[in-house]
């Protein structure tokens, strides 16, 4: 199980230190959520923080979730900069599996991202060729409602999905967890988790992250 | 509804004031440049003779402001970057967002520059190189900018660069337009008429790609508005190295926005100090 950590919750004044502090703490990955302002309703950043961020922190998995539209003309530019894992919503390109073979050729994970208004069906047939799928239990960029009920749905018909196809990719929810809600969405069947706000905010990062890494019925 | 929008004004009211406190610089300037001189008396057909150009040279020498940008600092250490920069004698910090959409790089939105406002004192000028800029006002005044300038290709129109400009003000921040190397300056001229707007940006290399050339032949817009407006903040921004801030500053320009010059500098204390001095000596 991996306990990843949203950037845009840190404290971007001091962004080198709180991610290493954060990374020290045991998040094994950093995850960072690009927002365009178009296919997202906010801008958040984009490559050349990321490109700064991974002289930093050299070790860490870098899981980039592209909120952009057309994400295929951004791929070369985020390998570039350092990302590890690419994951872009079907709803944002016209030829889905085009990008993610385009991921894949130039050595990163191709990922998917789910919102709450996307149905499973816009991803089932290219399972096979995603090591993530990311499930939001907000709609990116909007806050509001969780959806956990939805999310909890997916995310089991989601691992019997992948069974039947014998595949079995990473299954991450971002959008709002904390160690209140992340027993019920391992147990659901979800194996990494974006943590934002509830790590960050926290005193003690290493303590907050090790809290969500120890929820029942998870082993790492 | 009203009352958010007045706590927004006198939120920023109070930023502005604890901005002008700052005591490691000299006084930086009041919030707003005087306005813009009323437009010449049109010339009517018959027997008036045209009003005589305004007289410049009684001005002092014109006010400079050094605006490094911060696209050109290391991300991960962006409070000592940008304080390093106010150290070293930065009048203003030059906040570049870019959508990825109206030019092709995605750099950074409101929630960075409301990251980095708690920490610093410093003038933020915000170039936004967005499409649809109105919609981003709110969101960057609640972010603490002090100055929100936005494209005019952007805009579309005179009267929807009014509409932008208006609710910049209301939301208590300056007013910049900008305009790309291929638009006239002829297009912002109306709206810079309005009063509505504290600073020209006149680009200087096409917005959004690395690496170009200082474009000597846009300082042709740059005089063409200096004459017209003598107490107009005019800035420039691409290419700006000690070099060619001499060329903008005797066009007239006053503001200079410079990344690698100053931020690559190994000393940029006095990058921005000869620039500063060219600026005061060479702007009329």
């Amino acid at each position: 199980m991996s306990a990843n950590l949203r950037v845009a919750k840190a404290n971007f004044w001091s962004l080198g230190e709180d991610l290493s502090a954060a990374v020290a703490g045991g998040a094994p990955w950093l995850h960072f959520s690009v927002q365009d302002g178009r296919m997202v309703p906010k801008i958040s950043f984009g490559s050349p923080v990321i490109k700064s961020l991974r002289k930093r922190l050299p070790n860490t998995v870098f899981d980039v979730k592209l909120g952009v539209i057309e994400p295929e003309h951004r791929v070369a530019e985020f390998i570039d900069a350092g990302a590890d894992i690419l994951s872009v919503h079907p709803e944002a390109t016209l030829q889905l599996p085009a990008v993610l073979n385009a991921i894949e050729e130039a050595g990163c994970a191709p990922g998917v991202v789910v919102n709450p208004g996307t149905q499973l069906s816009s991803i089932e047939h290219v399972l096979e060729h995603v090591d993530v799928v990311v499930i939001m239990l907000v709609n990116p960029g909007w806050g509001g409602p969780k959806y956990m009920r939805g999310a909890l749905e997916k995310i089991r018909r989601l691992r019997l999905m992948c069974a039947e196809r014998g595949v079995s990719p990473w299954i991450e929810v971002d959008g709002g967890v904390s160690p209140k809600n992340a027993g019920e969405l391992i147990a659901a069947g979800a194996n990494a988790l974006v943590a934002g706000g509830s790590v960050f905010s926290a005193a003690d990062k290493r303590q907050a992250i090790q809290e969500l890494m120890q929820r029942p019925g998870v082993w790492v | 509804s009203c009352l958010s929008c007045s706590s927004v004004h006198s939120s920023l009211l109070r930023l502005w004031s604890r901005c002008m406190s700052t005591t490691h610089q000299p006084p930086p300037p009041p919030a707003s440049n005087d306005p813009p001189e009323p437009p010449a008396k049109r010339v009517k057909p018959s027997t008036e003779s045209p009003s005589p150009a305004p007289d410049s040279s009684a001005m002092g020498p014109r006010r400079a402001y050094i605006a490094p940008s911060v696209l050109s600092s290391d991300f991960a250490r962006l409070a000592d970057e940008c304080q390093r920069m106010l150290e070293a004698g930065a009048d203003w910090l030059h906040l570049d967002v870019m959508d990825g959409h109206f030019v092709p790089n995605l750099t950074f939105g409101a929630p960075v520059v409301a990251a980095l406002r708690p920490h610093n004192k410093g003038f933020f000028d915000c170039h936004l190189m967005v499409s649809d800029p109105h919609k981003w006002v709110d969101e960057f005044a609640q972010a603490g900018v002090n100055q929100f300038t936005f494209h005019i290709e952007a805009a579309g129109s005179t009267a929807e660069a009014l509409e932008i400009a208006k609710d910049i003000k209301a939301k208590g921040m300056q007013a910049g337009i900008v305009l790309k190397p291929k638009t006239s300056i002829d297009d912002v001229l109306p709206v810079i008429d309005s009063g509505l707007i504290d600073t020209l940006l006149v680009m200087t290399v096409e917005p959004g790609f690395g690496g170009q050339k200082f474009m000597e032949d846009m300082m042709d817009k740059v005089k063409t508005a200096r004459a017209k407006y003598p107490s107009l903040t005019i800035e420039v921004d691409g290419g700006l190295t000690v070099d060619t801030t001499k060329i903008a500053a005797a066009a007239g320009a006053n503001a200079i926005v410079a990344g690698t010059a100053i931020f690559k500098a190994d000393d940029p204390e006095a990058v921005i100090k000869e620039m500063r001095q060219s600026v005061e000596e060479l702007s009329k």
